[in-house]
Protein backbone atom coordinates (compact mmCIF):
# COMPACT_ATOMS: atom_id res chain seq x y z
CA UNK A 1 0.00 0.00 0.00
CA UNK A 2 1.33 3.04 -0.73
CA UNK A 3 0.66 6.80 0.63
CA UNK A 4 0.68 10.17 -0.67
CA UNK A 5 -0.58 13.60 0.19
CA UNK A 6 -3.68 14.85 -1.26
CA UNK A 7 -3.62 18.01 -3.03
CA UNK A 8 -5.44 19.61 0.53
CA UNK A 9 -2.16 18.95 2.37
CA UNK A 10 -0.22 21.23 0.25
CA UNK A 11 -2.58 23.79 1.11
CA UNK A 12 -1.76 24.05 4.46
CA UNK A 13 -0.35 26.97 6.83
CA UNK A 14 1.88 25.95 9.40
CA UNK A 15 2.48 27.71 12.85
CA UNK A 16 5.50 26.69 15.02
CA UNK A 17 3.85 26.95 18.96
CA UNK A 18 6.37 25.49 21.33
CA UNK A 19 6.18 21.69 21.16
CA UNK A 20 3.51 21.33 18.55
CA UNK A 21 2.24 22.77 15.33
CA UNK A 22 -0.64 24.87 14.84
CA UNK A 23 -1.94 23.61 11.43
CA UNK A 24 -4.96 25.06 9.07
CA UNK A 25 -6.40 23.69 6.80
CA UNK A 26 -8.36 26.11 4.74
CA UNK A 27 -10.23 23.55 2.54
CA UNK A 28 -12.25 22.28 5.79
CA UNK A 29 -11.75 25.58 7.57
CA UNK A 30 -10.14 23.01 10.69
CA UNK A 31 -7.39 23.70 12.52
CA UNK A 32 -5.17 20.64 13.79
CA UNK A 33 -2.47 20.57 16.08
CA UNK A 34 0.36 18.11 15.31
CA UNK A 35 3.79 17.11 17.25
CA UNK A 36 7.23 16.12 15.53
CA UNK A 37 5.87 13.28 14.39
CA UNK A 38 2.94 13.47 12.83
CA UNK A 39 4.47 16.89 11.00
CA UNK A 40 7.57 14.22 9.58
CA UNK A 41 4.83 11.67 8.46
CA UNK A 42 3.71 14.79 6.01
CA UNK A 43 6.71 15.67 5.36
CA UNK A 44 8.53 12.19 4.12
CA UNK A 45 5.31 11.81 1.77
CA UNK A 46 6.51 15.56 0.52
CA UNK A 47 9.09 13.38 -1.62
CA UNK A 48 6.14 11.41 -3.28
CA UNK A 49 4.14 8.45 -2.37
CA UNK A 50 5.64 6.14 0.17
CA UNK A 51 5.18 2.34 1.20
CA UNK A 52 3.60 2.55 5.01
CA UNK A 53 6.52 0.78 6.36
CA UNK A 54 8.64 3.02 4.09
CA UNK A 55 6.98 6.35 5.70
CA UNK A 56 7.20 4.74 9.35
CA UNK A 57 10.76 3.84 8.90
CA UNK A 58 11.96 7.34 7.51
CA UNK A 59 9.85 8.99 10.57
CA UNK A 60 11.60 6.65 12.76
CA UNK A 61 15.16 7.67 11.56
CA UNK A 62 13.71 11.58 11.30
CA UNK A 63 13.04 11.53 14.92
CA UNK A 64 16.27 10.18 16.07
CA UNK A 65 14.26 6.99 17.66
CA UNK A 66 15.10 2.88 16.67
CA UNK A 67 12.95 1.11 14.51
CA UNK A 68 10.00 0.31 15.85
CA UNK A 69 9.89 2.71 19.08
CA UNK A 70 6.89 4.01 16.94
CA UNK A 71 4.71 1.43 17.83
CA UNK A 72 2.73 0.02 14.97
CA UNK A 73 -0.84 1.31 16.66
CA UNK A 74 0.26 4.60 16.77
CA UNK A 75 1.47 5.03 13.26
CA UNK A 76 -1.67 3.26 12.21
CA UNK A 77 -4.00 5.32 13.53
CA UNK A 78 -1.98 8.33 12.79
CA UNK A 79 -2.57 7.63 9.24
CA UNK A 80 -6.02 6.24 9.53
CA UNK A 81 -6.84 9.91 10.98
CA UNK A 82 -4.95 11.59 8.31
CA UNK A 83 -6.68 9.96 5.62
CA UNK A 84 -9.93 10.78 7.89
CA UNK A 85 -8.78 14.85 7.67
CA UNK A 86 -8.04 14.73 3.94
CA UNK A 87 -4.45 15.05 3.79
CA UNK A 88 -2.81 11.67 2.80
CA UNK A 89 -4.74 9.25 0.66
CA UNK A 90 -3.57 5.84 0.00
CA UNK A 91 -2.70 4.95 -3.62
CA UNK A 92 -3.16 1.22 -4.90
CA UNK A 93 0.60 0.08 -6.34
CA UNK A 94 0.68 -0.46 -9.83
CA UNK A 95 2.16 -3.33 -11.42
CA UNK A 96 4.09 -2.79 -14.55
CA UNK A 97 3.20 -5.31 -17.38
CA UNK B 1 5.47 29.07 6.90
CA UNK B 2 4.32 25.69 5.32
CA UNK B 3 6.04 22.28 6.75
CA UNK B 4 9.46 23.13 6.06
CA UNK B 5 9.30 25.19 9.45
CA UNK B 6 12.19 26.55 11.48
CA UNK B 7 12.18 23.43 13.54
CA UNK B 8 12.04 20.50 10.81
CA UNK B 9 14.30 22.21 9.01
CA UNK B 10 17.32 21.05 10.88
CA UNK B 11 16.49 17.64 9.80
CA UNK B 12 18.15 16.94 6.40
CA UNK B 13 17.36 14.47 3.92
CA UNK B 14 18.34 11.22 3.88
CA UNK B 15 21.11 9.66 2.02
CA UNK B 16 20.03 7.50 -0.88
CA UNK B 17 18.71 7.00 -4.25
CA UNK B 18 15.64 8.62 -3.92
CA UNK B 19 16.04 10.07 -0.12
CA UNK B 20 14.41 8.33 1.69
CA UNK B 21 13.97 5.05 3.89
CA UNK B 22 17.48 5.64 5.33
CA UNK B 23 18.40 7.09 8.63
CA UNK B 24 18.64 10.83 8.29
CA UNK B 25 20.92 12.51 10.70
CA UNK B 26 18.12 14.06 13.39
CA UNK B 27 17.76 17.74 14.44
CA UNK B 28 20.26 17.95 17.47
CA UNK B 29 17.25 20.10 19.27
CA UNK B 30 14.37 17.37 18.26
CA UNK B 31 16.52 14.79 19.73
CA UNK B 32 16.99 16.77 22.73
CA UNK B 33 13.39 17.89 23.46
CA UNK B 34 11.94 14.21 22.83
CA UNK B 35 14.37 12.93 25.15
CA UNK B 36 13.81 15.62 27.76
CA UNK B 37 9.84 14.34 27.13
CA UNK B 38 10.40 11.06 27.21
CA UNK B 39 8.83 8.04 24.98
CA UNK B 40 5.50 9.10 24.85
CA UNK B 41 6.67 12.18 22.41
CA UNK B 42 7.24 9.96 19.73
CA UNK B 43 3.58 8.81 19.64
CA UNK B 44 1.91 11.10 17.20
CA UNK B 45 -0.64 13.73 18.18
CA UNK B 46 -3.21 14.68 16.08
CA UNK B 47 -5.66 16.98 17.31
CA UNK B 48 -8.77 18.69 15.20
CA UNK B 49 -10.36 22.00 16.63
CA UNK B 50 -13.15 23.12 14.81
CA UNK B 51 -14.03 26.74 13.87
CA UNK B 52 -17.27 27.86 15.44
CA UNK B 53 -19.62 28.16 12.86
CA UNK B 54 -18.67 24.88 11.64
CA UNK B 55 -19.03 23.07 15.44
CA UNK B 56 -22.20 24.69 15.05
CA UNK B 57 -23.75 23.29 12.18
CA UNK B 58 -22.05 19.96 13.06
CA UNK B 59 -23.66 16.81 14.99
CA UNK B 60 -22.82 16.77 18.65
CA UNK B 61 -25.66 13.68 19.27
CA UNK B 62 -25.98 10.74 17.25
CA UNK B 63 -27.17 9.78 13.34
CA UNK B 64 -30.13 8.52 13.10
CA UNK B 65 -32.01 7.62 9.53
CA UNK B 66 -36.02 8.78 9.18
CA UNK B 67 -38.33 5.75 7.68
CA UNK B 68 -41.73 5.22 7.67
CA UNK B 69 -43.63 2.28 9.51
CA UNK B 70 -45.82 0.52 7.29
CA UNK B 71 -49.07 -0.50 8.58
CA UNK B 72 -48.08 -4.02 9.91
CA UNK B 73 -45.39 -1.79 12.15
CA UNK B 74 -42.52 -2.88 9.68
CA UNK B 75 -39.96 -0.04 9.48
CA UNK B 76 -38.77 0.85 5.83
CA UNK B 77 -35.48 0.63 6.42
CA UNK B 78 -33.17 -1.00 9.69
CA UNK B 79 -31.46 -4.15 10.42
CA UNK B 80 -34.04 -6.27 12.70
CA UNK B 81 -32.17 -8.10 15.74
CA UNK B 82 -29.70 -5.30 15.23
CA UNK B 83 -31.18 -1.69 15.04
CA UNK B 84 -34.07 0.23 16.97
CA UNK B 85 -37.27 2.31 16.11
CA UNK B 86 -37.69 5.25 18.10
CA UNK B 87 -40.70 8.15 18.40
CA UNK B 88 -39.35 11.21 17.37
CA UNK B 89 -40.53 13.82 19.81
CA UNK B 90 -39.51 16.93 17.69
CA UNK B 91 -40.59 18.16 14.17
CA UNK B 92 -37.16 18.00 13.32
CA UNK B 93 -36.72 16.30 10.32
CA UNK B 94 -32.73 16.27 11.16
CA UNK B 95 -31.00 12.72 10.96
CA UNK B 96 -28.70 14.45 13.77
CA UNK B 97 -30.77 13.93 16.78
CA UNK B 98 -29.76 14.48 20.41
CA UNK B 99 -30.89 13.17 23.84
CA UNK B 100 -34.22 14.04 24.94
CA UNK B 101 -35.48 14.03 20.86
CA UNK B 102 -35.92 10.72 21.03
CA UNK B 103 -38.26 7.98 22.82
CA UNK B 104 -36.36 4.66 21.97
CA UNK B 105 -37.64 1.51 22.00
CA UNK B 106 -36.90 -0.92 24.58
CA UNK B 107 -36.85 -3.78 22.25
CA UNK B 108 -34.58 -4.25 18.72
CA UNK B 109 -36.39 -4.32 15.82
CA UNK B 110 -38.03 -8.08 16.08
CA UNK B 111 -35.30 -10.23 14.44
CA UNK B 112 -38.21 -12.76 13.93
CA UNK B 113 -40.91 -10.31 12.40
CA UNK B 114 -38.83 -6.78 11.59
CA UNK B 115 -41.63 -4.88 13.61
CA UNK B 116 -40.55 -2.48 15.97
CA UNK B 117 -40.69 -2.88 19.29
CA UNK B 118 -43.96 -0.39 19.70
CA UNK B 119 -46.29 0.38 18.08
CA UNK B 120 -45.32 3.05 15.48
CA UNK B 121 -48.32 1.51 12.05
CA UNK B 122 -48.42 4.78 10.15
CA UNK B 123 -45.73 6.93 11.64
CA UNK B 124 -42.45 8.05 10.44
CA UNK B 125 -39.36 6.94 13.36
CA UNK B 126 -35.76 7.32 13.82
CA UNK B 127 -33.77 4.05 13.02
CA UNK B 128 -30.86 4.17 15.25
CA UNK B 129 -27.86 1.87 15.17
CA UNK B 130 -27.30 0.18 19.03
CA UNK B 131 -23.88 1.84 18.98
CA UNK B 132 -26.06 5.23 18.82
CA UNK B 133 -28.72 4.15 21.54
CA UNK B 134 -26.16 3.31 23.57
CA UNK B 135 -24.32 6.70 23.09
CA UNK B 136 -27.22 8.63 23.25
CA UNK B 137 -27.85 6.91 26.71
CA UNK B 138 -24.33 7.79 27.67
CA UNK B 139 -24.79 11.44 26.52
CA UNK B 140 -27.89 11.96 29.36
Amino acid sequence: MLLGLTSASRGLVWQDWDDVYLVYQPLSAETHVFNDTTALILKCLEHGQLSAEGVKNWTEAALGVGQGELAADDFAFAVGRLEELGLIERADETIAV
Amino acid sequence: MNINGDKLNGIKKPEGDDGRGKAPAADLNLRRRRLVRGVTAVAPLILTLRSGALAAASCTGVKAINVSVASNNKPASGIPGQDYCATQNTSLNSTCVAPGQLTIDTNYISASTGKCGSNHAGQQVAILSSASVTSLLALR
